[in-house]
């Protein structure tokens, strides 16, 4: 029923060409593939990787959709990008689930590393909201 | 850079300019931030770590646009090969930019910069309006816009947008530069085969045929001998036919005063286009024969120039007429405004309006008052009230009966007036002008 809604809402940005409503649809999205994750079992699931990926490009694919840009132009250049980024999601992916897999459940290294990524993430997110807010 | 090498007219323009790119950020960064730090925090609290998988792609999209992005300096230069064009002809408008050297090593990423002009109403790009190009450090690059002008006017082709985003249009670094660079757009004339034939002439020499005699080659009449006629001049044959000596007698070559009447006070559908480029017309076939012509611009704002002959003459007249604006105005205005140069006596003017605003009318009834050999074209226009309903084809019809009756009048004060529909060309207003005058100095005697 999540990805029901998410997908109404990505459909419905796509058609009244609003940005924010692609952005929730994506969060929606994964956090219908978290929520499929809890009560399974601690092993790793390999699909995330295509999981991630894969809401990448839908997240790019939307916003390149409903973009009112005046410099109109074909976007071949953002979607081979876009396509490069999966890639190599994919890659690091791959490492971060090999550096995972010699943990049981998120380690030491791993919490440290998430809560660090995190912490910057929010630094980031705050300083250009408080920068969009003063402008 | 191969392709575009040297045009061959010569270019306008050419100054360089310095333009810092200003940076932004998309929407989307903040909003993938915001998606990644989601993913990482529900990584942290479920300690699923596919969660936290689903935030790399993000995370790496930031990453390698904020890598890319750094200050930017353009230096740009543009230039036109042509400044002075006719209505719907193309110009190319050449953009040449720099990136400063800032170190020998190759940069990082991509010097792709997007080009357009930001162009004015009335001008067109031919073409794509947005041209990338590739800046190598501390090298030209080349770029050409065909812009194509469908109007008269002057216009500013100088304003150009740069824009550098990187590959997942995450940053955006933006920039314009104002570039005085002009191009003037011509009115193409009326084509045009004959004129309207002045009433009286002037005292230089022209190639309108006088009224009066004296020394030409056009034949007027047989009269008897005077003291002070040449010897060439006798008629031998006239003279043995009437037993007393008989003379020819010629019309000499006379040019003559030609003022051209605009009415610029509204502008009604495309009255006023054509009125320039019906002025145009009339004023380069009549500069060809020799006679002197004026303009007045007669509207919300009076612009004049005197009478003058010549190739000088013809740039002075395109240039006013290029010039000249509608400007809304309600103040009532005379000839008495005009100076008395600029309306010499025993000229023709030639009036080109669409006869709805009274203070014309009033005008032109002064200039027939005065003796002026007035020649009247109306550009007949579309009603300017869009007849969607009773009340607006009333107005119609009732604003079209009255420029019927003003045509009325005018013609029995021995004035030609003349419709000129749009769909019909100036030459046949012109001809019934013509068949008027003939007619009304037939009536005349």
């Amino acid at each position: 029923m999540l990805v029901a809604f998410a997908v109404m809402t990505l459909v419905g940005g796509l058609l009244w060409r609003r940005s924010a409503p692609v952005a929730w649809s994506v969060g929606l999205l994964g956090a219908a593939y978290g929520l499929s994750l809890i009560g399974e079992p601690e092993s790793l699931d390999a699909i995330s990787l295509l999981v991630a990926a894969a809401l990448f490009l839908a997240a790019d694919a939307g916003y390149l959709a409903v973009r009112a840009d005046a410099f109109s132009d074909i976007p071949i250049r953002p979607v081979v990008a876009s396509v490069a980024v999966a890639m190599g999601s994919v890659v690091i992916g791959v490492l971060l689930l090999a550096i995972g897999q010699s943990f049981v459940v998120a380690g030491p290294l791993l919490t440290a590393i998430g809560v660090v990524a995190t912490l910057v993430l929010l630094g980031i997110v705050l300083s250009e909201a408080t920068r969009r807010a003063s402008t | 850079m191969p392709g575009l090498g040297p045009h061959p007219a010569r270019r306008r323009g050419g100054k360089r300019t310095n333009v810092r790119l200003i940076g932004s950020v998309s929407s989307r960064l903040l909003a993938y931030a915001s998606l990644a730090g989601l993913a990482l925090l529900g990584g942290l609290a479920f300690g699923r770590l596919e969660l936290t998988v689903l935030a790399v792609p993000f995370l790496l999209a930031i990453v390698v646009g904020a890598l890319l992005t750094s200050e930017r300096d353009v230096r740009v230069s543009m230039a036109v090969d042509r400044t002075r064009l006719l209505e719907g002809e193309q110009a190319i408008v050449e953009l040449t930019l720099w990136t400063p050297q800032r170190d020998p090593a190759p940069r990082v990423g991509s010097e792709s910069i997007e080009v357009t002009l930001d162009l004015p109403p009335g001008v067109a790009l031919v073409g794509r309006p947005i041209q990338r190009v590739r800046v190598p450090a501390g090298e030209p690059a080349a770029l050409r816009f065909t812009v194509r002008c469908a109007r008269w006017g002057l216009y500013d082709v100088g304003r150009i947008r740069l824009r550098w985003r990187d590959p997942l249009w995450l940053y955006t670094q933006e920039g314009s530069v104002d570039q005085p660079l002009t191009i003037r757009v011509y009115p193409r004339p009326e084509v045009l085969r004959a004129i309207v034939r002045p009433a009286e002439t002037q005292v230089y020499a022209g190639n309108q045929v006088a009224r009066t005699r004296g020394d030409g080659i056009e034949f007027a009449e047989i009269r008897e001998f005077v003291s002070g006629d040449r010897v060439r001049h006798i008629n031998w044959h006239a003279t043995g036919r009437r037993g007393t000596l008989q003379v020819n007698d010629h019309r000499p070559e006379r040019n003559s005063d030609v003022i051209l009447f605009l009415d610029t006070f509204r502008a009604y559908g495309d009255s006023v286009d054509r009125a320039l480029r019906a002025a145009i017309g009339l004023a380069d076939l009549y500069l060809k024969q020799r006679d002197r012509v004026g303009v007045i611009a007669f509207g919300g704002m009076l612009r004049w120039l005197s009478p003058g002959m010549g190739i000088r003459q013809r740039y002075l007249l395109v240039e006013a007429i290029l010039d000249t604006r509608i400007e809304v105005s309600y103040a009532w205005k005379t000839i008495d405004n005009i100076p008395a140069q600029t309306l010499p006596p025993k000229a023709l003017v030639i009036a080109l309006t669409p006869l709805v605003d009274e203070r014309t009318a009033a005008a032109l009834d002064q200039l027939s008052g005065r003796g002026f050999d007035l020649v009247i074209c109306e550009v007949a226009v579309t009603p300017p009230v869009s007849p969607m309903d009773e009340v607006g084809q009333l107005a119609a019809r009732i604003l079209a009966l009255r420029r019927d009756t003003l045509r009325a009048r005018y013609h029995q004060a021995a004035v030609a007036a003349s419709a000129w529909p749009a769909d019909e060309p100036l030459e046949q207003a012109l001809e019934e002008v013509r068949l008027f005058r003939r007619h009304a100095r037939r009536r005349s005697g």
